[in-house]
């Protein structure tokens, strides 16, 4: 076990580095760079800019040298000192700019994950153990509704009818007073409210996968031979549910896990910008469009980093809770 | 239907705002200081308002009793009286009449102007920004933090007096040695990534010499007669500025390479770390309004507590300064209001939500949004004002006059190929489909109200008429092939290559649009791009034609902002891209003529008279294309603000929203 965990820890070197290089070579391709948007964006607000001064910006922030070049001081920086290179759109170390937002992508991100883990486990559970009674069509019903549905319209119509009860848009999830005044006690009780959208809009959308998946591998699990063995035994449904078949049957929601890490760290994209969370998914997006690469590069890089971890996490999970795994792996 | 529904309520509100405007009005506005010198403007006015102001006799300071100020005041720990903080009495500015001329109502302390923003630095800066001089609604300069000025006989020195006993927003005196230490420090070193303007350049481009007379006087002298150096320095400097009581160690680190300790220095103020000294010295000389403990004389400065202070958080306040030098005509010191407030969204379009729920305060809002608005819970109110874009701006064409492509070269300088595409298209109906019938018909010509307005161009080359067009087609040098689309003369394919930048609506454009060319036997092609591609083929050149061009063409003013409008005055511009002198077809050249005896005319109506001659060549010429005509410009603004201008004109060189003067503003719940 060690020595495939070992193995497995040193592809890892290998795999990102050919995964930065691919990135930095990605966020290159677009024709123009930072200093066009930048000149771009700022003119169109009617600052003016010489031909000189743009030489000037693209020879400060280097992106007059060629690709590689930029790629080789901007790894070499990382490996040597840690620095992970400046956002040219916040005029900061990128460091400091995904530190900011990543408190917050990641509460919100696990509460999403625990709600998608914690309502579609049971009903998946339950849909397996009643399979086609009115309970199954109807949680399965709501599962494809969740998954069917774009987050960000999902997002748009609960914001809309909350308006028109209300009378109120909740955007984001501080309101003024908060971000004006601090978190105070008494806006707990607003703050639970605001949480509630995003989750529930971006929760429902993986629910659906899971209830499906633990639905099929539960019915798979309780026809085969061990089951009907320990039926035939006596031994309680409760038990063969949960004890037998539900461990089989997290397999395949174990593996899913990999991917997670990753989502936990950006969070969501389109719904937060739709419902205005201050999470990394938005800056990622901006990054990308200004050509702001050394922020967009980290945090794609960092995202590539976690799936490679995460893959690995739920290897390890996955040889912890299938002694199969374990088994095949000494064999 | 909803759409003449709007429309009769919109007559209804003009009616209304009209009716208003009859019953107070007579005379013309006031101002202070000395008379500004004649400029080549022909009076712009603005768009939704041809009411004459009402008369308001400029308020002498001196007659004022006393001055208030606002209760905030006093949760800010500030003790020195209010009179104290003010300028000398005489030169204390009192603010009586909106830009547009209308009266200003005397308001009430308190409250929080609530705005939402993204990490724009002019989003936030534009509506508090003081220069040394201001425009007016006509364009003309008016006196600001500089009370008066005299120019000599020879224009070639200007002496700036400047108020006395005005105050930075830490309270330290302002003098001139602030305004000449900017310049020979901040300007001359380039400190401030933009270096010597073109306001404080001569005619052979030298830089203007700036030298303190005494404490509230200084002078900008010029090697050749400037004769627009007061607008110039409003159009392209604004300010004359830095607090060197604050910046003057850093800014001499920077300027001994000490870049390091310039950094550390750059901290120590702002509490902000810069990546290097470009992003530093942009930072707190150019941008300064956006960095904690920067003084200003601005109306709001920013907040110097973490949390509040930064403009890329998700909340940051500029708060009222206490040291501001306007007061109103009761002697009440300005602004009225304590905060403007920002709360950061991730995309703009959740501004309007924002608005219709009352969590912004004003926003600039498309036409096709106003019947939401209106039917909102909030009581929001609708100002118009007008563009300066000629026509409607995402349905401009421009095409590049620079192609390197010599025989489209040729054709596109073909004046009868311009022709033949504007009257091709059938307007009114394009203009119904393309706007869903908001708006109407309409050509690349200035808008009513605004400098070189006429009928008669807004309403060049708009006859539809295909036959005609096919006719100038050929007459440019086309010839009709077999598959009924045009070629060159020799044969070989023209294709007509249009792009645009994505997510702006000119795909849709296009599709409306091309069946008309298609019709007419033009071949066209369509793509849109990222914007820094659309950019990056402007600024090579290699661009042929654009729908809804990054810089549309219009601006207040062709000699103040030629920009647009005078090719090599900018390098955004699609119509003219990266032409010079030499590659100039010679009507062109005489417009680059023109323009260049403009900067050496000092008299205000020659230069006027060269003004209107320029604007005529483009009437004449039509570079640009348009084919719709523009809307006004419409601000929505919750009813509780208070002194929000009517009827001005969004535009750069008024600063945009600065125009509307802020700090008159106050809240009425």
């Amino acid at each position: 076990m060690l020595k495939y965990i070992g193995k497995r820890l040193l592809m890892f070197i290998p795999t990102i580095l050919i995964i930065s290089i691919l990135i930095f070579f990605i966020i290159q391709l677009p024709p123009g760079d930072y200093v066009t948007s930048y000149v771009a964006a700022r003119a169109a607000e009617g600052e003016t800019f010489t031909a000189e001064q743009i030489a000037e910006l693209r020879e400060h922030y280097g992106l007059d040298k060629p690709w590689y070049v930029q790629y080789v001081e901007w790894v070499g920086g990382i490996i040597t000192k840690g620095d992970f290179g400046y956002s040219f759109e916040y005029g900061r170390d990128v460091w400091d700019v995904i530190m900011d937002r990543l408190g917050l992508t990641l509460g919100i991100s696990l509460v999403i994950m625990i709600f998608q883990y914690g309502v579609s486990l049971p009903i998946g559970i339950y849909c397996a153990n009643h399979q086609y009674s009115a309970g199954d069509y109807f949680w399965s019903f709501i599962g494809f509704i969740g998954t069917a549905t774009p987050n960000f319209l999902l997002a748009v119509i609960v914001m809309y009818v909350i308006y028109l009860n209300t009378g109120t848009i909740y955007l984001g999830l501080f309101s003024t007073e908060m971000l004006q005044n601090g978190m105070r006690p008494e806006y707990i009780p607003e703050f639970l409210k605001r949480c509630l959208i995003p989750i529930l809009v971006i929760g429902t959308s993986g629910t659906c996968g899971i209830i499906r998946t633990v639905r099929a591998q539960m019915l798979d699990e309780q026809t085969r031979q061990y089951t009907l063995t320990a039926r035939a035994k006596g031994c309680s449904e409760k038990t063969i549910t949960y004890k037998y078949c539900l461990r089989s049957a997290l397999n395949p929601v174990v593996s899913g896990l990999a991917g997670a890490l990753s989502s936990i760290f950006s969070g969501s994209t389109v719904s937060a910008i739709v419902m205005n969370l201050a999470i990394q998914g938005p800056v990622l997006l901006a990054a990308l469009k200004s050509q702001d690469m050394y922020l967009a590069g980290t945090i794609v890089m960092i995202q590539a980093i976690l799936v490679v971890i995460g893959t690995l996490l739920s290897d390890i999970a996955l040889a912890w809770l299938d002694p199969r795994i374990r088994f095949s792996e000494r064999g | 239907m909803k759409a003449k529904q709007f429309k009769k309520v919109l007559a209804l509100v003009l009616a209304l705002v009209m009716c208003l405007g009859v019953l107070t009005a007579c005379g013309g506005g006031g101002g202070t200081g000395s008379t500004p010198p004649a400029n080549d403007q022909q009076q712009p006015s603005g768009g939704g308002n041809d009411a004459p102001p009402p008369s308001v006799e400029p308020v002498d300071p001196s007659t004022l009793s006393g001055f208030n100020e606002a209760p905030f005041i006093a949760s800010m720990g500030i003790t020195t009286p209010v009179e104290d903080r003010l300028p000398v009495k005489d030169d204390i500015l009192v603010e009586t009449v909106m830009a547009n001329g209308q009266p200003l109502s005397i308001g009430t302390y308190g409250g929080e102007l609530k705005r939402s923003a993204s990490t724009s630095v002019w989003t936030c800066g534009k509506p508090i920004e003081e220069g040394l001089f201001l425009f007016n609604s006509n364009a003309e300069v008016v006196p600001n933090v500089a009370k008066s000025w005299e120019i000599s006989s020879d224009s070639t020195t200007y002496t700036i007096h400047l108020r006395e006993g005005l105050k930075w927003s830490d309270g330290e005196p302002f003098t001139a040695e602030d305004c000449v230490w900017f310049y020979n420090t901040i300007c001359l070193n380039n400190l401030d990534t933009k270096g010597v303007r073109n306001c404080h350049k001569d005619a052979n481009g030298d830089p203007a010499v700036v030298e303190k007379v005494d404490d509230y006087t200084f002078t900008v002298k010029f090697g050749t007669p400037k004769y627009d150096f007061l607008e110039t320095c409003e159009v392209d400097l604004k300010w004359h500025w830095s607090p060197k009581h604050v910046l003057e160690n850093v800014a001499n680190l920077m300027v001994e390479g000490k870049n390091d300790e310039a950094l550390a220095e750059g901290k120590n103020i702002t509490g902000m770390q810069f990546a290097d000294v470009t992003a530093l010295g942009k930072a707190i000389f150019y941008n300064f309004w956006c960095y904690p403990n920067i003084p200003t004389v601005n109306s709001f400065v920013i907040s110097t507590e973490s949390g509040k202070n930064d403009i890329n958080g998700d909340y940051y306040e500029f708060i009222r300064n206490p040291y501001y030098w306007k007061v109103d005509a009761a002697g009440n010191q300005l602004p009225y209001i304590d905060k403007i407030i920002y709360t950061t969204v991730q995309n703009v379009s959740q501004d309007l939500m924002l608005l219709l729920d009352g969590t912004v305060d004003f926003m600039t809002v498309a036409m096709e949004s106003i019947p939401t608005i209106l039917e909102s819970q909030t009581k929001i109110n609708i100002n118009e004002w007008s563009g300066v874009d000629w026509g409607s701006a995402p349905h401009q064409l421009h095409i590049n006059l620079n192609i390197a492509d010599p025989q489209k070269h040729e054709l596109y300088n073909n004046i009868d190929f311009r022709h033949g595409l504007s009257i091709c298209v059938n307007r009114d109906e394009f203009a119904a489909l393309a706007s869903d019938g908001w708006q109407e018909g309409g050509q690349s010509a200035p808008q009513p109200g605004t400098q070189g307005y006429s009928e008669e161009w807004a309403k060049k080359w708009t006859e539809y008429d295909v036959a005609e067009a096919q006719r100038l087609f050929e007459s440019a040098g086309l010839v009709k092939g077999a598959d009924g689309f045009y070629t060159f003369a020799d044969g070989s394919k023209f294709e007509f290559n249009i792009i645009a930048m994505a997510d702006q609506g000119a795909a849709e454009t296009y599709k409306i649009l091309e069946p008309y060319f298609r019709a007419a036997g033009i071949k066209c092609t369509f793509r849109d791009y990222d914007r820094s591609y659309v950019d990056n083929e402007i600024l090579s050149g290699g661009l042929e034609a654009i729908l809804y061009p990054v810089t549309p063409i219009g601006d207040i003013s062709i000699a103040l902002k030629p920009n647009s409008m005078v090719p090599g005055a900018a390098n955004n511009v699609a119509w003219y891209t990266t032409m010079t002198y030499d590659t100039a077809s010679p009507e062109l050249k005489q417009l680059m003529d023109l323009k260049s005896d403009l900067d050496k005319t000092a008299d205000p109506d020659k230069r006027a008279e060269i003004a209107a001659k320029m604007l005529k060549l483009h009437e004449d010429n039509m570079w640009t294309l348009n084919y719709v005509a523009a809307a006004p410009v419409y601000h929505a603004v919750n009813a509780r603000i208070q002194n929000f201008p009517d009827g001005l004109v969004w535009s750069d060189i008024y600063r945009d929203m600065g125009i509307a003067h802020a700090w008159c503003w106050y809240i009425q719940e």
